[in-house]
């Protein structure tokens, strides 16, 4: 039997009151064109004398609009109104241009006396059809159209009236008439209209008139979006639970899934959930670009092993930053494996590192045992700009994840993707345990070997903590070898010292902007004749010097900021905390049993000499106390009497043997009329000092925020390495 | 002689004259002065907003007053929009029932205000923040339509996340 005779006879139940029979005749037509295929239903419209793709929507039978609409008519008379009502939906979603299913919809809603729904979908389809009929001059059965405009004005001057009566301030017509015809017809076509006929079952809220108004139904996508964007990822998730019409919203925002952060402790299922998610939600972006992917650990090994597979094998993603650190297993060579593997299997097709190759600009991950290969990482994407290695003491025993004889095969291929031209920071964070420090080889070596046999090297980064550098010294790498580099971190490495560095460093190039070096041994002396007679052009435009827990004589660090401030007083940071050969002067009973101070103390007003420019000062866990204090204020007045041209703005005093007094002294706050100098933060962390005085610090303006925690450890936060394991 | 004023219209037919500088706060308002009137404004210039009612123009105009002096930092410094936290007048101007709230961001849309823009999507996004699902509903008036079939299946797909 074909459909329309079919519908003749389910038509004829209706017309006889037999709406159950009715019913299951149209139940089984839908079922029936459900299986139509597409192309059969395109024949079809063009045999009704419809185009064989609807302008708007997706391709339907010809007849669905009647049958569909017909059968919430059914279910309406058998009482139904909830099924009614999903058909009418339905009905919108399948046909957007047609009035039928707004018609049908608007007349449930006000069966079920929901007025402001009715209102809604009236509206919608008011603008769908009239924005559709100025777009693609169309034309639509003219009796349905006015039927659904006069209903539509009808309600609109009901519901103005009442609402001018209880409320000022409320959604008129012409405001909303206005704000949906500012946004282009593209956008309330298709997806966005789209997400509302998933609303079905939601039933609008007895107090609609109230001020509680869903910010999913006002804005448009791209607002959403803007709103959005002001919160974590966690939430947005969150928000999938609120409504259909959130899940579907949200989940249409492919920019609100690009910074991904794996929950620890995770099993395959769970990461397969989420890749599952975020490609549904990239699927219609036009980038897939996810621009960060962290994942720290997994409950198990294999897992961990697994999903880093499954990562490699995305050929619908593109990363841009990937932060993978694992303390089982060796991120490094399994990723490695896997490209190799790719590679070997594929014979070095153009898709082989896919999600990596053209999009991948920065990698952090951790590696454990061996590391031989770990410089064939530079060949994971052309555009990489940044590499961050984490040696990783591993807790479990090692198992090699990958097969050691695939790589000869390939070395020769590899060898040729791997570049450094893009390049730009580079870390290298070794082990914190002391013995297998001790004993690793490095990793670096290679990666810097590699680096800096290529002209183009473009490094301005070099971070290296907790190295065993002693093989580095021998090798025949040296910075000078990096024309670019602005920005060195050294910390806690053995077998190199800041003289080691200094001394090194005495090619032309661009000049440091940033040098943090912290020493670990302290059995070098770095004295002034170090730097007697040599030039340092590449350090004399120094921004920040950073020589925590240096070796420094203080004659060695006048000579130093002489050296950096040379060309143009750069020098606006300053950091010698924990230095055990600098101290200022302090009260003569406390020298007396002190055992340093052996070259002279520092003095404030010389290191300002030298550094006229330096904004930041940190002075933490070096010696200091109340007598310092006060003659710090002496040296900064004799500096200059007014303090006007002082520029410090921020001093690091922590774990100085101040007590309340001292801080008193430091901005001489007894003399009420002497001018003093003011600073805009102090901290002070570690010292007891009474809340009290810290507020009499601030409500007098000494300093505009005093940070004081009496219970900070020392050493733990200053330091890059002790943040990993 | 006064300066030349704009004048807005809403959409309700009210008129509002503000001065030039008052007016370009809305980067539309902006293009559509300098575009017809390329060699400065010389007379009264009467521009239609028919996005936007009287009461709600009143309020944005209130802004533009406002703010006639700030400069907000560049369209390009993505980041340090988004960490930064919401101008205390805004906050106090912006504290307004829900829909004039929403009217307010839809017309700092439509007329190009960025900074106003910015404020009000971060203040929905304050309402948002910290939020269970059942406190967002009922902050927003939302009846839950999944089923719990549904819901599950949703707490499933989410259950690989940072909760942070």
């Amino acid at each position: 039997m074909s459909v329309d005779q079919s519908l003749n006879i389910a038509i004829d139940c209706f017309k006889r009151k037999k709406y159950a029979e009715a019913l299951e005749i149209y139940n089984s037509i839908v079922r029936k064109i459900q299986k139509i295929p597409s192309e059969e239903l395109q024949t079809m419209r063009v045999k009704n004398g419809l185009t064989p793709t609807p302008i708007i929507g997706p391709i339907v039978h010809p007849k669905i609009g009647s049958i569909l609409d017909q059968r919430a008519a059914t279910y309406e008379k058998l009482n139904n109104p909830q099924r009614a009502l999903r058909d009418g939906e339905n009905l919108i979603k399948l046909e957007p241009i047609s009035c039928k299913g707004y018609l049908r919809v608007a007349k449930l809603h006000t069966i079920m006396g929901n007025e402001l729904e009715t209102y809604k979908v009236l509206q919608r389809g008011v603008y769908t059809i009239e924005s559709a009929i100025k777009k693609f001059r169309i034309t639509v059965p003219e009796k349905l159209f006015e039927s659904l405009k006069s209903k539509y004005a009808e309600l609109n001057t009901k519901l103005k009236k009442r609402r001018n009566v209880t409320q000022p301030v409320g959604i008129t017509p012409g405001h909303v008439q206005a704000r949906v015809s500012q946004s282009s017809l593209d956008d309330l076509m298709g997806i966005k209209r789209a997400k509302r006929n998933d609303s079905v079952s939601r039933t609008p809220s007895l107090n609609a008139a109230t001020a509680s108004l869903d910010p999913f139904d006002y804005f448009p996508l791209e607002l959403v979006c803007l709103i959005f964007m002001h919160l974590p990822f966690s939430t947005v998730l969150r928000c999938h639970l609120v409504s259909r019409n959130w899940y579907k919203s949200l989940t249409s925002i492919p920019s609100l899934y690009t910074n991904i952060a794996f929950r620890n402790r995770l099993d395959k299922v769970e990461f397969q959930n989420g890749i599952k998610l975020i490609k549904k939600v990239h699927q219609n972006s036009s980038n897939k670009l996810i621009k960060s992917l962290k994942l720290s650990k997994s409950y198990r090994q294999e897992y961990f092993c697994d999903i880093i597979k499954f990562l490699a094998f995305q050929s619908n993603l593109k990363f841009e930053n990937l932060d993978i650190v694992n303390s089982s297993v060796s991120v490094g060579e399994l990723l490695l494996s896997l490209i190799f593997s790719k590679v070997n299997t594929s014979n070095v097709s153009p898709n082989g590192l896919q999600p990596f190759e053209t999009s991948l600009k920065s990698l952090k991950l951790g590696v454990t045992s061996e590391i031989k290969h770990i410089p064939y990482l530079l060949g994971i994407s052309d555009k990489l700009e940044e590499l961050e290695i984490i040696q990783l003491s591993s807790h479990e025993s090692n198992k090699t994840v990958y097969n050691q004889q695939q790589y000869p095969s390939i070395k020769q291929t590899f060898k040729d993707r791997m570049n450094a031209d893009n390049l730009k920071r580079l870390s290298f964070i070794g082990y914190t345990d002391e013995d297998l420090k001790q004993n690793s080889t490095s990793v670096m070596i290679p990666i810097l070997n590699f680096i800096s046999n290529k002209a183009s090297a473009s490094l301005k980064s070099l971070t290296i903590v907790s190295q065993n550098l002693v093989r580095f010294n021998s090798s025949n790498v040296s910075f000078n070898q990096f024309p670019c580099l602005e920005e060195v971190y050294f910390e806690d490495n053995s077998g190199y010292s800041l003289s080691d560095f200094i001394l090194g460093f005495t090619s032309t190039g661009s000049g440091l902007k940033k040098l943090v070096f912290r020493e670990k041994e302290l059995n070098t002396e770095f004295d002034v004749s170090t730097l007697r007679n040599l030039e340092f052009p590449r350090l004399s435009n120094l921004q920040l010097l950073d020589v925590y827990s240096c070796n420094l004589t203080r004659d060695g660090l006048y000579k130093l900021l002489q050296v950096v401030n040379k060309e143009s007083n750069q020098l606006t940071s300053l950091n010698i905390g924990n230095s055990r050969k600098l101290s200022f002067q302090i009260d003569t009973f406390q020298r007396r049993i002190s055992q340093s101070n052996p070259s002279g103390h520092l003095s404030i007003s010389k290191i300002l000499k030298l550094s006229p420019n330096l904004t930041h000062l940190y002075l933490n866990e070096i010696e200091f106390d109340n007598f310092s204090a006060k003659m710090f204020y002496h040296e900064l007045q004799e500096y200059d009497s007014n303090f006007e041209n002082i520029k410090l703005k921020f001093i690091d005093l922590s774990f100085a043997r101040l007590d309340g007094i001292g801080l008193m002294s430091l901005f001489c706050v007894s003399s009420k009329h002497e001018p003093t100098f003011k600073l805009d933060e102090l901290v002070l962390h570690g010292i007891d000092i009474k809340s009290q005085t810290i507020q009499l610090l601030m409500d007098k303006g000494y300093a505009l925020s005093v940070l004081n925690d009496f219970h900070k450890v020392k050493w733990k936060e200053f330091g890059i390495n002790s943040l990993i394991q | 002689m006064s300066q030349p004023k704009v004048i807005i219209v809403s959409s309700d037919d009210e008129k509002f004259p503000v001065e030039l500088k008052v007016a370009e706060k809305s980067i539309l308002i902006k293009n559509m002065v300098n575009d017809l009137n390329p060699d400065g404004l010389e007379e009264d210039f009467e521009l239609p907003t028919p996005n936007v009612k009287s009461t709600v123009l009143a309020k944005v105009l209130e802004w533009c007053e406002h703010h006639k002096d700030s400069i907000f930092p560049d369209d390009d410094e993505e980041d340090a929009k988004k960490s930064a936290p919401v101008d205390e007048w805004d906050k106090n101007f912006l504290q307004v029932d829900q829909e004039m709230l929403y009217e307010i961001i839809l017309a700092a849309n439509y007329l190009n205000i960025r900074p106003l823009l910015d404020s009000g999507c971060k203040i929905v996004a304050e309402m948002i923040r910290g939020k269970s699902p059942e406190e967002l509903r009922r902050t927003f008036n939302i009846v839950n339509d999944f089923s719990p079939e549904e819901e599950a299946a949703i707490r499933r797909e989410n259950e690989w996340a940072e909760d942070r």
